[in-house]
């Protein structure tokens, strides 16, 4: 039997003190305005819980990986793809381990997404502030600015490739695997860097399309 | 209270994880109940969303004059007689179902635990593992048992005592 009115499965439903229940609540604002407070809460508490991985390593890290593409592909634009399929595949898994760790309000619009991906995901998992901005009017796009880029400590990009190389575009990658496993399709790319002696990073997020779910089809008919 | 199997579904519905437990009765046709059941899920979840009230406040303002909104469903569990179906869906579509007694409370919490404790360490967090493969992997099963096993030590001492009147009789109750 099913309950008549939403609101009273609501009301069934607030007795129990589930943290389902709770991420609910907070789903309560206006999508783009979620509590902005809150949401930079929630990241740098899932920040904390997580495992800490030493910044510099990191960097020097991705500096290794980079230089080495570049000696396999020697053209940077397949440098900038590569990094970001790389990126894409790490997106496809990093989703599901943001989800369950983050607890943070589900995503019920594409502008949705920009802020958790901004103030949760960049808190969370870089430990820098990122911000949502310059919305498309028709909320198909946004930007993702962000100051402090982790990955580009000690980097100097020689000056041959300075203008054709995104040298963090794995980000790009990663937004598009994530996005795309709920249910966004998206186009994510760097638009400004401050490699590139911009006051700023950019990341420009356009959604191509949103993805029905999928029915199982029977397999006997 | 006791505990029957699990599930593991897909975003795609196929399942990538099955365990039993206290089973009494063993299914006959192990492939075809996953196939009922996850046929089952999606069409919950449909008549739920189409059932819901449009002008949802808790929606944000684009989506909520959409017939449908977007998102996993909140359909928690539904009750019979003989047992109880839990289900949790996570924001990428993944299905986490457990059955047990119809004495459960909701279990929305231990399976958010299995989804981060069981399927992102030993799953998403497995180089090995291809996403959208089923799951043998020895720790996942290790850590499933870990996580019902606290549900069963928790179940007799956090029972709510209103729990009873929620109770569907024979037929499918479902509480979303």
């Amino acid at each position: 039997m099913f309950e008549p009115s939403g609101e009273r499965a609501s009301t069934s439903q607030s007795g129990r003190s589930s943290s389902a229940t709770s991420v609910k609540t907070q789903d309560t604002l206006p999508s783009a305005g979620f509590n902005v407070a809150a949401l930079a809460k929630i990241g740098e508490q899932a920040f904390q819980r997580g495992e800490l991985v030493s910044a510099e390593l990191v960097a020097l890290t991705y500096g290794a990986l980079v230089r080495q593409l570049f000696l396999d592909y020697q053209a940077p634009e397949d440098v900038n793809e590569e990094l970001e399929r790389i990126g894409y595949n790490i997106g496809l898994r990093l989703v599901d381990d943001f989800l369950a760790r983050s607890a943070a309000p589900p995503c019920r619009s594409f502008q949705a997404t920009a802020e958790i991906v901004a103030r949760v995901a960049f808190r969370m998992y870089l430990g820098v502030s990122a911000r949502p901005a310059n919305f498309a009017a028709d909320n198909t796009a946004y930007s993702i600015l962000f100051d402090t880029n982790p990955l580009a400590e000690f980097v100097e990009v020689p000056d041959a490739v300075a203008n054709t190389l995104w040298y963090s575009n794995i980000f790009c990658g990663v937004i598009r695997g994530a996005l795309e496993m709920v249910q966004f399709s998206v186009r994510a790319s760097f638009t400004r860097d401050m490699l590139r002696g911009d006051e700023c990073n950019e990341i420009r997020v356009c959604l191509l399309r949103e993805l029905e779910e999928t029915v199982p089809l029977d397999k006997e008919t | 209270m006791q505990v029957y199997n699990f599930y593991l579904f897909s975003r795609h519905g196929t399942c990538l994880y099955y365990r039993e437990w206290q089973r009494t009765r063993p299914g006959s046709d192990t492939q075809q109940e996953q196939q009922n059941l996850i046929g089952l899920l999606f069409a919950v979840k449909q008549l739920c969303r189409s059932l819901a009230p449009a002008n949802d406040d808790s929606l944000p303002i684009d989506t909520a004059t959409r017939y449908m909104p977007r998102g996993p469903s909140n359909f928690c569990s539904y009750s019979t007689e003989k047992y109880q179906l839990h289900c949790f869906e996570s924001s990428t579509g993944l299905r986490f179902v457990l059955t047990t007694s119809p004495t459960a409370s909701d279990l929305t919490r231990i399976l958010q635990r299995v989804y981060r404790e069981a399927y992102v360490e030993c799953a998403i967090r497995n180089p090995l593992y291809t996403l959208g493969t089923s799951i043998v992997s020895e720790s996942f099963r290790k850590r499933l048992d870990s996580v019902i096993r606290t549900l069963a030590v928790e179940s007799t001492v956090f029972r709510p005592a209103s729990e009873k009147a929620l109770r569907g009789n024979g037929s499918p109750a479902t509480k979303s």
